[in-house]
């Protein structure tokens, strides 16, 4: 009964929100039942009923080569660096950007950062190709300027930990980093003011008021990022490194492998497999994540 | 009245959502009392594609009360586009097929040796048994394939610049090991030249004497030795010694630095490179070209039948369809139907052609050049009967025979007809897979050393699972070979 008073005195806001809730359910919740092909061998004419059940077999090879270690190390290192340098790094753009004001210059300079966001990893790869082709490159030129010998870097495996996450800043960084500038924007002027009459220089206000005002929204994406840490960013994992196998012992990733596995047919169940695999890791790490908040900051938590 | 407003609007809105989820599920209807055909192929789809498919229709609706509806999807995507087709299972009636034995057995397509007998007299007529054993799997015939040339034979190709101008004399030449003095040569007096343009795709291997079994990953035939056994071919010595000369090349500076990676040669001049030729092929392609891109070839093996080959492109009725006699009906003309046939592909008389005087030329209108500006084209090679078609501008009077000259004298493997049934060896496949682009482009192209990397690859494949696949692969074959 109390439930239904609830209902209807909120009937407006339910409406609005039911758009919301039924794409939710359509999209997100009923291709659920999908996940059940994981444990099939999944046949299109059979169709997801008349399909055979096997239990666990489409996940033995994701666990059937000596570079399961590789692959989980790989996704997890690379996105817990994304993750946590680049929160630094955007949290510092968007301060250097909201210490400079509004300028012209200023505002070319975000237009410039945020560019890259929109442009595919598909481009982005020749991108970086220029910079890193042998013959070609803008890298190799300058080594050869220099007086260096000119170095193959699709068979570096050493240099790539650092390319790939050079890539993935100058394509991210700009983006991720507009979520910290709208919250620098939307802290109270009278705290800046009420730090100047102080006598709080420019570093000092940083300091002591818009970091520590950042720290909840820095949580938030920490805890959203969690979930997922278990995918790689594909075009970045593939196209940049043009699949170069030299490099697959630091570029391999859960989902490259997957894609080199199984390009040839396609086999739905261990597709399926694998997303339900990574999505289970990745719930349980978000929910790690949000525990975590919970005991040190419980402010910050989300839920 | 604020209030009313809301509650309108957010109504309308959840209302649109719903409808957009049914308007997705309305069945399309089809024109009239004709069946409409619908038709995946490979190719483009050009300016005036639905003009040659309303005139295919005319003409359908005619002889066999029915209509054609064609899609075609470029090289690039088709496969990727079927998978998503067939996977959700769409409803459409014929296709070419892609990945044959791994479709069939997902159940992709309908069995053919009845429809055949009844509507595809003029397909079964046409074409030889060994062509049909392609097509088998588990001895059922599931596609029909395109009658053409089946053959291939691998070449190497060679600047003629500058083989005229060092006067190189190839006679000897038996096997890509025999280049190498060329290649030195050319590496000390043509510094702007690679010596060859050998990369990290898996045409180097077609070099070797091996007849290579699809899904596989490793397996193959020795194409001059015994053909009951499979043998792993990265583990043989053939295979060891073609990777140390790709080693020793690659540090000789024979190949690009970044051949293992590399994936077009438009960037770089080179001298030498590798492809397959068919029957007059060599003229089409000197014809019209620069003198500086003119090409020698040299042939290193005898032009083989493969299994392979023959699957690429045939044409399969889809599990889904509505009405599998009369797709069958229009592929048997597609295959007898010299109209039809030179309709599909070189579009309409008149218009896209114009016959020469010999009556079996074609020229295309004043001012295309090539078919390529052509407003429209199909394939030529991906379905029905390739013989019954007119001759493209330039070709010689007799293609045809020698096309089937050339098939009859090809070397039919034996293993036609084999396909290697891969269905509970997935988990190992994917991992090999993954072994094997790890690898092999840097092997084959010499970028790694081959002193540690192939020991180490042989490991990691077994790790992955090899031994078990080989068992499986020579049990399958020992008893498609009894039957």
């Amino acid at each position: 009964m109390k439930f239904l008073k609830e209902v209807y005195k909120n009937k407006v806001l339910l409406l609005m929100t039911l758009p919301v809730t039924v794409l939710l359910i359509l999209l997100n919740y009923c291709p659920m039942f999908g996940a059940l092909m994981a444990f099939q061998d999944f046949k299109a004419y059979k169709g997801f009923f008349g399909s055979e059940w096997v239990g666990f077999k489409n996940f033995e090879f994701l666990f059937k080569t000596s570079d399961a270690w590789i692959i989980t190390r790989n996704t997890l290192c690379y996105n817990l660096v994304f993750i946590i340098l680049g929160a630094i790094l955007a949290v510092i753009l968007a301060i250097i950007f909201d210490l400079l004001g509004k300028t012209r210059l200023n505002t070319v300079n975000q237009i410039l950062v945020l560019f890259p966001h929109f442009i595919s990893w598909v481009v982005g790869s020749y991108f970086v190709y220029t910079v890193l082709s042998f013959d070609k490159g803008i890298l190799n030129g300058i080594i050869e300027f220099f007086g260096g010998t000119p170095i193959n870097w699709y068979n570096e495996p050493k240099a790539w930990p650092f390319i790939l996450p050079i890539a993935h800043f100058w394509k991210g960084i700009g983006y991720s980093s507009i979520i910290y500038y709208s919250s620098i924007k939307g802290i109270s002027l009278d705290y800046y003011e009420a730090a100047k009459i102080d006598g709080a220089g420019w570093f000092q206000q940083v300091r002591y008021i818009t970091v520590p005002m950042l720290k909840s929204i820095v949580i938030v994406m920490l805890i959203l990022h969690m979930g997922s840490v278990f995918r790689s960013d594909f075009g970045l994992f593939y196209l940049v490194t043009r699949n170069s196998g030299a490099l697959y012992n630091v570029t391999s990733t859960i989902d490259t492998y997957v894609y080199n596995g199984l390009t040839q047919g396609s086999n739905l169940g261990m597709t399926a497999a694998t997303g339900l695999y990574q999505s289970i890791v990745a719930c349980i790490l978000v929910i790690t994540t949000n525990a975590i908040v919970r005991k040190v900051s419980p402010d910050d938590a989300m839920f | 009245m604020k209030k009313k407003m809301v509650k309108l609007i957010s109504l309308a809105l959840a209302l649109v959502l719903c409808l957009a989820v049914f308007s997705g599920c309305e069945k399309k209807t089809s024109d009239g009392e004709y069946y409409e055909i619908v038709w995946y192929n490979l190719g483009d789809t050009t300016k005036d594609h639905e003009l040659v498919n309303e005139k295919i229709n005319e003409y359908l609706k005619e002889k066999i009360g029915a209509t054609v509806k064609m899609i075609n999807f470029g090289y690039a995507d088709y496969e990727e586009k079927m998978k998503l087709i067939m996977n959700s299972g769409e409803e459409f009636d014929l296709c070419r097929v892609v990945n044959f034995a791994h479709n069939v057995d997902g159940g992709a397509y309908l069995p053919l040796n009845d429809l055949l007998e009844s509507h595809g007299q003029g397909i079964l007529e046409v074409l030889p048994e060994y062509a049909w054993d392609v097509a088998k799997y588990d001895g059922e015939i599931y596609a029909a394939p395109s009658n053409k040339d089946w053959g291939t034979q691998y070449v190497i190709g060679c600047k003629k610049s500058l083989v005229e101008k060092y006067n190189f004399d190839f006679s000897n030449v038996k096997s890509l090991a025999d280049m190498e003095p060329f290649l030195e040569i050319i590496k000390k007096n043509e510094p702007t030249y690679y010596p060859t343009d050998l990369r990290g795709n898996d045409y180097i291997k077609k070099l070797l004497p091996f007849e290579h079994i699809n899904n596989s990953v490793l397996g193959a035939f020795d194409l001059h030795g015994d053909y009951s056994k499979v043998v792993n071919w990265i583990e043989t010595d053939v295979a060891k010694d073609f990777f140390d000369m790709m080693h020793r090349w690659y540090q000789k500076g024979y190949l690009r630095p970044d051949a293992d990676t590399a994936t077009t040669s438009n960037d770089i001049k080179f001298f030498m490179n590798c492809m397959e030729l068919i029957p007059y092929q060599e003229e089409q392609l000197n014809a019209e070209k620069p003198e500086d891109e003119l090409r020698v070839f040299i042939n290193i093996e005898e032009p083989i039948i493969t299994t392979a080959y023959i699957q690429a492109s045939m044409q399969a009725i889809s599990r889904t369809s509505k009405n599998p006699e009369k797709t069958m009906e229009f592929l048997n003309l597609l295959y007898t139907d010299e109209y039809l046939h030179n309709l599909y592909v070189y579009g309409i008389e008149g218009q896209h052609y114009f016959l020469e005087d010999d009556g079996i030329t074609i020229r295309y209108p004043d001012g295309v050049k090539s078919v390529t500006e052509n407003d429209y084209r199909g394939e030529a090679y991906t379905q029905g009967n390739r013989y019954l078609l007119k001759l493209s501008p330039g070709s010689p009077a007799d293609l045809w025979d020698a096309y089937a000259k050339f098939n009859e004298e090809s070397f039919k493997s034996p293993m036609l007809g084999f396909t290697f049934d891969i269905s509970n060896l997935s988990s190992e496949i994917a991992a090999m897979n993954n072994v094997y682009k790890q690898y092999m482009p840097g092997l084959t192209t010499g970028v790694l050393d081959p002193a540690t990397a192939l020991p180490e690859a042989i490991e990691k494949f077994k790790i992955a699972g090899s031994e078990k696949v080989f068992e499986e692969l020579q049990r399958q074959y020992d008893e498609w070979k009894k039957k």
